[in-house]
This record gives structure tokens, C-alpha cells and sequence, in this order.
């Protein structure tokens, strides 16, 4: 939501000011490190990882052990099965919470609703970074101040539009490719495109605007138009922060429940995994076996985009911090 | 899930990206060309200059009707309408290509406003062409998918718009000063002009028209009014282009909703203006008062503790071995969904009777340190601290990658210093460490206090709002959504807004002075 001025990758920093200053910070580090504070910071490691660790060693437990005792006698007695997962993933049986079916909706809202407000603001960010116009900085205030506004403000008003400006053209598609369902994803895109689009802008643009001028000023002397200098040196110059930018909202789209509550119609058409957690977590709270494999199967994927492209996500955290 | 769906699935998607990708070509293709490019010395290489995007074109186009084609009968879902519909569309699309390769090289020469009139007037041309065939479309077989509504929104639309580009082709001739305001005319014109012949031939025919007219009106006007920004100088024109999709969903999506909704939150539940007695409501009814307090609560304390706790682990790990690892630890909540987390603690918080075994760990503890399980998630007010232990082991780690990256940047000479005038560890934290990450901690605690007032997953996988527990943002989605409250439901959107305002205009000056210091 509220941002910082891009701020350097904290897991570069060190590395790059290292050599110069190695021995001065070994001495301070020496004084400043106690066993005390080493025990302490592996208490908070420990009660931080202990609840994650747990569900995840109670989705592979047999169900019948879920519901008696505790993940931790796991030690004392260990057991392991897939059940669980074959349970939830793939049983056709209309009790089970198919969460196959689910995940795929979450892909399927997941990629566009990244790329969409991606891409525009990409565009937007170019224009109020380097094409000179009247009341561009009166625009860009603009647009960081609709930051504020929650999005929770924008949800009725947002599905009237789109009850009376969408449905009849999503109606006409349904009519004209039957397989293709009446509940459709574009309102989701949209929406999370819309919620998406200020702090984009504001992220990229605090980037894009770093460029030096003399780039652009050289291409534009050679003769390069808006579109050519946007493609040949915005792009590829910009590519960190839009990286940064689009795991955040790709993370923040497959984690999202409001919106999906609010715009998808909570049918296995559209509703994504969270919905349909939400769902199992409320009508179905005791039922351990499904809702630990689920709720697992649901961070898989946000904890493979976290570990694996840890560096970028926490560089567009640092650049602007949550979102609104 | 059957294989039909999940192709009508994947098709949503590549058609939703292609349509989307075409907008941005099209959009893009609108940018000027260098105007000191070299003219083409002959007509053959004229029309060579734009052969393959072209190429490329009319066989997408080819390929789209062929396809319909071939399709057609081999499947069940191709029905002769849409088949009709399909060779229509790329059949027009090639005549179309065809038209503007050739005009675009005739016109090479021409000057701006010829070159402008040429093209609107054709467009003009095209469209009269397009509505006449809706009008004849009942007689013509191949066109028994243009259902009467089409034909109808299609005359409603079609005469305006060539109304409109007949008027600004002509516009064009006009002495530059006089020409923008007047071409901003025009096109108004033609969206009341819409508006006006819906509303008469509604009248007349009884045939209801929607809402329809209405969007073109408001398309036509957007046309008019960003040709008249664009209009302005050279540099504007790219403005226009990179600018309008986002200016244009952030207005449709927040500056009109945030507007919408304020006006909501004095109206009933049928609409009908009350004042301020949803306000009333919010703060005199009990259970909504308790969603105010625990709301207060919440951003209260976790902003505090997940800063604290998030700023002594910074400190502690600092330097130390191993250091990367202890921060994916505490990191690695932020990657979780909140109903992913709400999930992993109400595993954490499940409550079994005395008389059996525990599965939830805390309530475990609670039995080995010789206690009795509690109904952790049920009992108020304690239930609520419950939900808020989640949300700071959420943004605990945020805050301390943060912070983290800010004590780095604390100079190393301003602590040995301090060594040396003989400060201890405790005395060197808080009078070096934390002056020199002040902002940073600024921007940590505004930043999770606005997540927090937000906050509205935990809370509704958790609870749903029950047993006391609700807070602003849940029981806005309860009563709009839930309880068929819209009124009630904008009036806490609108709290939530004048909550979230002050911290956010506080970090934005904090941000400024920042700057300025810099």
C-alpha cells in the first residue's frame, strides 16, 4: 500500500560492502551478538515454523491418526500416506472437495490477473516517468492517492458495473461456445487488474524514472519514437522491478479471497482454491484430514514462487511494501 | 471436472489474452512513426514497406474462417451461427487489412488533414455499410446470427458514429486553433445523439434498449475528449496511448466506486436516502460496536508486536551465521495465503474435550502445563487476540526483512563510536540503531497498519465474524453481501476509508521530508 523509494536488495547490500569493511564489522558483530540473543532468535525461528511444519506433517498422515492424536506423537509412532492428497486432488465423490478442479481456477485467474495490470502499468509508468505533458505530476498524485482507497470501498459499486455492463457480453459468449460456462473469469481479471494498477504504476515508475535521462535523450536524438524507445531501452532496463513486481501480484492474486468472494460465483467454474478453503475451513472445520492436504496443496504453489525467486520478491516488498 | 470444462477454461484464458495483447498492438499501433523515416521512392516498394504484419494479418483471418469452416459439423458446439458469424468475421477483417495497405500508400504523400478526412470518411463509409447490412440481415441466411437486438443497438450506434466522423474529417480543414474545441463538440454531439435516438425509438418500438447506447455515449465522449487532450502537442499523443487503459480502469474501477459507495453509505436497503442512520447504527448497535473495538485492537497491537518482535529478530541474527536461512524462516508466512494461515491455525487452536487426546498443539500445552483445554477460537474476548497471534506471525517476517535491510545500512563508524565512549550493547541499540532506522520503522508500522485495518481473510476462515470476533472490514462484507445491507456495508467501507487516510497521508509526509533531507 504505502511505499518506500526503491530500496537496494538487502540480500546484495551486504554482499557488495562487504569486502571494504569485513574486519571493522567482524569486531562490532563480536560485541554485539550474545549466546542469550542466539537462543532467542532460534525460539522465534522454531515458534515460527513449528505451525506450518505441523500441518504439513498432518497432511500425510493417516486420517483417522489426524483426528486422534497429535502431529507430534508422529515421532513416536510414524506413519506416512498420500491418501489425504489423492482425497482431495482427484476423488470424483461429490462429498470430496475436488480441489483439482479449483486449482486450476486459481491458474487460470492467477496468470492473466498478473499480466494484465502488468502490462498497462508498465505503459502508464512510461508516460509519467518520460513523455513530458501538462498536469502529469497532477495525474501521478492522483493515481498514488487512489492508493488509499480500500479496496473493500470499490466492491459494490464495481459488481453493479459489471453485472450490468459484462454479463450480457459473457451471456453471448456462453450462448455462442456452449462449453465455454456463463460464469466466466474476466470479471475477476479485471478487478484484480483495477486493485492492481496504483501501486504498479507507482513501483515502476519509481524505477523507470531512475533510468538515466541521457539514454533516452540519445535515443531520441537518433531518431527512436515513443513505441521503439518503450520496447528497445525501457523494457529491458526496467526487466528487475517488473520481475519484483509481477511475482507480488501474482503471490497476492493466488492468495486473494475477498475478491474472489466477491467476483467469482463460488461455482467450481470460477472460485479459486482459497474460496473453496475458505469454504471447507467453515463448513467442514473438523474434517483435519482434507483441510490439512488442502490448505497445503494451496501453498504449494505461493512457496515455490517464494524460494525460488525469494531475491525478486523481496526486493518488491522493500520497493513498496503491501499493497491496497 | 470434465474435459470440456477445462478446455472452456484454457480458452478463456488465450482468449482473453489475445483480446487483451490485440488492444495493446492496436493501441501501440497508433504511436507516430519517425516522421524522418525515407518516403518509399516507388509504388512497389511502397507497398512492400508493410508486407509481412499484413501477411500476417489476412492469415489469421483466413485461417479464423477456415477453420469455422472445417469445424463446422465435425463438432457438436460449432453451430451454424457461429460458423456464419466466424467466416463473416474474417472475410471483413481481410477486406478491411486489404483496404487500409492500399490506402495507407496512396495517402503517403497527402498532407495530415487530407490524409485525417480520407480516413474518418471512409470509416464513415464503413460503418453506414456495416449498419446497412444489420438493417438486411433478416433476409440474408448467412446472417441469421445477427439477432434483432444487434441490428437494433448496431442503427442506434452506426448513425451517430458516421455522423461524428464525417463531422471532424470535415473539422480537420479547419485553422488549428478553432479545431480541437470543435471536434470535442462533435463527438459529444454524437453521444447525445445516441442517447436521444435510443431513448425515442424506446418509445416507439417498446423494445427495450439497456444499457447499451448509454456505454457508447460514454465511449464516444471518452473518444472525443482524449483526442482533444491529445491534440494538444506532439509529445501528448504517446501520453494518450500509454496512459488511457490505465486511466481508464482506474476511473471505471476506483474513482467512480469510492464516489458510488460514499453516496451508498447514506441510503437503506432499498435505496432510499436516510442520512446518517447507518452511522447511527455503526455506533450505537452492540455487536457493531464491538466489531469498532476489536478493530481498534487489532491495529493496535499488531503493528506493535510484529515490529517489535520482527525488529529483535533482525537485530539478533545480524551478522550471524547462517543468517539467510533464520530469515526464510520467519519469512515465510508472508508467502502463505491468509486463508492458508487461518487454516494452519485453527489447526494449531483445535480443541478436543478433556477426556481425550489433544490435537491442537496449544491446547496441548495447555494440558501438559496441567490446564484445561479451552474452546480457544469460541471464548471472547480472548478469541480475538487468538485471530491477531495469526496475523502477526504474518507480518513479522515482513517487518524484519525490512528493518534488516535498514540496520545494514546504519554506519558501522556510528556504532564503533559509540564502543568506544563506552556505551553497552542495550544503550548502543537504542540511541545508534534505532534513531538511524527510524523511517524505516515508520514505514513498517503504517504499512502493517493498513494491511491490518484490511484485514478480512483471517477473520472470515477463522470465525466468519462470530463469537465477537468480527472487525471492520468483515462485517462490511457481512452486511453488503451477506445480510443485503449495501447501505451498512459502505458506511464501514467509509470508516475503513477514514481510518486508513491519516496513516497514509502521515507516511506520504514522512516520505517528503525524507526526500528533502536527501
Amino acid at each position: 500500500m504505502s511505499s518506500v523509494a526503491f530500496t537496494p536488495d538487502p540480500e546484495i547490500t551486504p554482499d557488495r560492502v562487504a569486502p571494504a569493511v569485513t574486519t571493522r564489522a567482524d569486531r562490532v558483530k563480536r560485541r554485539l551478538t550474545s549466546p542469550w540473543a542466539t537462543i532467542a532468535a532460534l525460539v522465534i525461528a522454531v515458534l515460527w515454523t513449528v505451525p506450518t511444519f505441523g500441518l504439513l506433517l498432518s497432511s500425510f498422515r493417516p486420517a483417522d491418526q489426524i483426528q486422534s492424536t497429535g502431529w507430534w506423537t508422529f515421532f513416536s509412532d510414524p506413519q506416512l500416506t498420500l491418501t489425504n492428497y489423492r482425497e482431495v486432488l482427484f476423488s470424483g465423490s461429490a462429498s470430496s472437495p475436488q480441489l483439482g478442479e479449483y486449482f486450476v481456477n486459481s491458474l487460470a485467474i492467477a496468470i492473466p490477473g498478473t499480466l494484465i495490470p502488468l502490462v498497462l502499468a508498465c505503459l502508464a509508468a512510461y508516460a509519467f516517468a518520460w513523455v513530458r505533458f501538462k498536469g502529469s505530476s497532477t495525474l501521478f498524485v492522483i493515481v498514488f492517492a487512489l492508493q488509499i482507497v480500500p479496496l473493500q470501498m470499490a466492491l459494490i459499486p464495481l459488481l453493479q458495473l459489471f453485472v450490468t455492463f459484462l454479463q450480457p457480453f459473457q451471456d453471448a459468449l456462453h450462448e455462442a461456445v456452449p462449453f465455454i460456462s456463463e460464469r466466466q473469469f474476466l470479471p475477476v481479471w479485471i478487478a484484480h487488474a483495477i486493485f492492481g494498477l496504483p501501486l504498479a504504476i507507482f513501483l515502476l515508475h519509481n524505477f523507470i524514472s531512475a533510468i538515466p535521462g541521457d539514454v533516452i535523450e540519445a535515443a531520441r536524438v537518433d531518431g527512436a519514437g515513443h513505441g521503439q524507445i518503450f520496447f528497445r531501452i525501457i523494457l529491458p532496463l526496467a526487466m528487475p522491478a517488473i520481475a519484483s513486481f509481477a511475482i507480488f501480484q501474482f503471490l497476492w492474486v493466488w492468495n486473494d479471497l475477498l475478491v474472489a468472494l466477491v467476483f467469482s460465483t463460488g461455482t467450481p467454474d470460477t472460485a479459486p482454491l482459497t474460496q473453496r478453503l475458505a469454504e471447507l475451513a467453515g463448513s467442514r472445520g473438523e474434517n483435519w484430514e482434507r483441510l490439512t492436504a488442502g490448505a497445503f496443496v494451496s501453498l504449494v504453489v505461493p512457496l515455490i514462487v517464494f524460494f525460488g525467486l525469494q531475491r525478486y520478491f523481496v526486493r518488491g516488498l522493500l520497493a513498496g511494501s503491501a499493497k491496497g | 471436472m470434465t474435459t470440456m470444462d477445462l478446455v472452456g477454461k484454457l480458452l478463456q484464458v488465450v482468449v482473453g489474452l489475445a483480446a487483451f495483447g490485440a488492444v495493446v498492438a492496436l493501441l501501440l499501433a497508433f504511436l507516430d512513426r519517425p516522421e524522418d523515416k525515407p518516403r518509399p521512392a516507388s509504388w512497389r516498394e511502397a507497398m512492400r514497406a508493410g508486407l509481412r504484419p499484413r501477411l500476417v494479418l489476412i492469415a489469421a483471418f483466413a485461417l479464423l474462417a477456415i477453420l469455422a469452416r472445417v469445424l463446422y459439423g465435425a463438432v457438436p458446439w460449432m453451430t451454424q451461427g457461429l460458423t456464419n458469424a466466424a467466416i463473416g468475421l474474417g472475410v471483413a477483417g481481410i477486406v478491411v487489412v486489404l483496404l487500409q495497405w492500399l490506402l495507407d500508400r496512396l495517402l503517403q504523400r497527402a498532407s495530415a488533414p487530407v490524409r485525417s478526412a480520407v480516413m474518418r470518411a471512409l470509416g464513415a463509409v464503413l460503418v453506414v455499410a456495416l449498419v446497412l447490412v444489420a438493417q438486411a440481415s433478416p433476409s440474408i441466411p448467412a446472417l441469421d446470427w445477427v439477432t434483432p437486438a444487434l441490428v437494433f443497438a448496431a442503427t442506434v450506434v452506426g448513425w451517430p458514429l458516421a455522423a461524428a466522423l464525417i463531422a471532424t474529417a470535415l473539422i480537420a480543414f479547419l485553422p488549428d486553433r478553432t479545431r480541437r474545441s470543435v471536434r470535442l463538440i462533435a463527438w459529444l454531439l454524437a453521444a447525445v445523439a445516441v442517447v436521444a435516438i435510443s431513448l425515442v425509438l424506446e418509445q416507439g418500438r417498446e423494445q427495450a434498449v439497456g444499457v447499451w447506447p448509454w456505454a457508447a455515449a460514454a465511449g464516444l465522449s471518452i473518444i472525443g475528449v482524449l483526442g482533444y487532450f491529445a491534440d494538444h502537442d506532439d509529445d501528448s499523443k504517446p501520453m494518450l496511448v500509454f496512459l488511457m487503459p490505465a486511466a481508464l480502469l482506474l476511473t471505471v474501477g476506483l474513482v467512480y466506486p469510492a464516489i458510488r459507495t460514499t453516496v451508498l453509505a447514506f441510503t437503506d436497503r432499498t435505496g432510499a436516502f436516510n442520512g446518517v442512520d447507518n452511522f447511527v447504527w455503526m455506533f450505537t448497535q452492540p455487536e457493531a460496536l464491538i466489531t469498532l473495538a476489536n478493530t481498534v485492537v487489532w491495529v493496535i497491537l499488531v503493528p506493535l508486536l510484529s515490529t517489535a518482535i520482527g525488529l529483535a529478530y533482525a537485530v539478533f541474527i545480524d551478522k550471524s551465521r547462517g543468517e539467510r536461512v533464520y530469515k526464510m524462516l520467519v519469512f515465510m508466512p508472508m508467502a502463505i495465503s491468509m486463508v492458508g494461515a487461518s487454516i494452519i491455525w485453527r489447526f494449531m487452536y483445535a480443541y478436543r474435550g478433556p477426556e481425550q487426546e489433544q490435537i491442537g498443539l496449544v491446547n496441548q500445552i495447555i494440558v501438559w502445563f496441567g490446564g484445561q483445554p479451552q474452546q480457544i477460537l469460541q471464548n471472547s474476548p480472548w478469541n480475538t487476540l487468538a485471530l491477531i497471534v495469526v496475523m502477526i506471525w504474518i507480518q513479522t517476517g515482513f517487518a524484519m526483512v525490512v528493518l534488516s535491510a535498514a540496520i545494514k545500512g546504519v554506519p558501522t563508524e556510528q556504532l564503533e563510536a559509540a564502543e568506544i565512549d563506552g556505551a553497552n550493547p542495550w544503550q548502543r541499540f537504542a540511541n545508534v540503531t534505532v534513531p538511524g532506522i527510524r523511517t524505516s520503522i515508520v514505514v513498517v508500522i503504517t504499512t502493517i497498519s493498513i494491511a491490518t485495518l484490511k484485514v478480512f481473510d483471517i477473520v472470515r476462515t477463522m470465525t466468519a465474524g462470530n463469537f465477537n470476533t468480527s472487525v471492520v472490514a468483515n462485517e462490511m462484507y457481512t452486511q453488503a453481501f451477506r445480510s443485503g445491507e449495501p447501505g451498512r456495508g459502505a458506511a464501514l467501507a467509509l470508516i475503513l476509508f477514514l481510518m486508513v487516510m491519516p496513516i497514509v497521508i502521515y507516511n506520504v509526509r514522512v516520505l517528503n521530508q525524507q526526500k528533502a533531507i536527501r
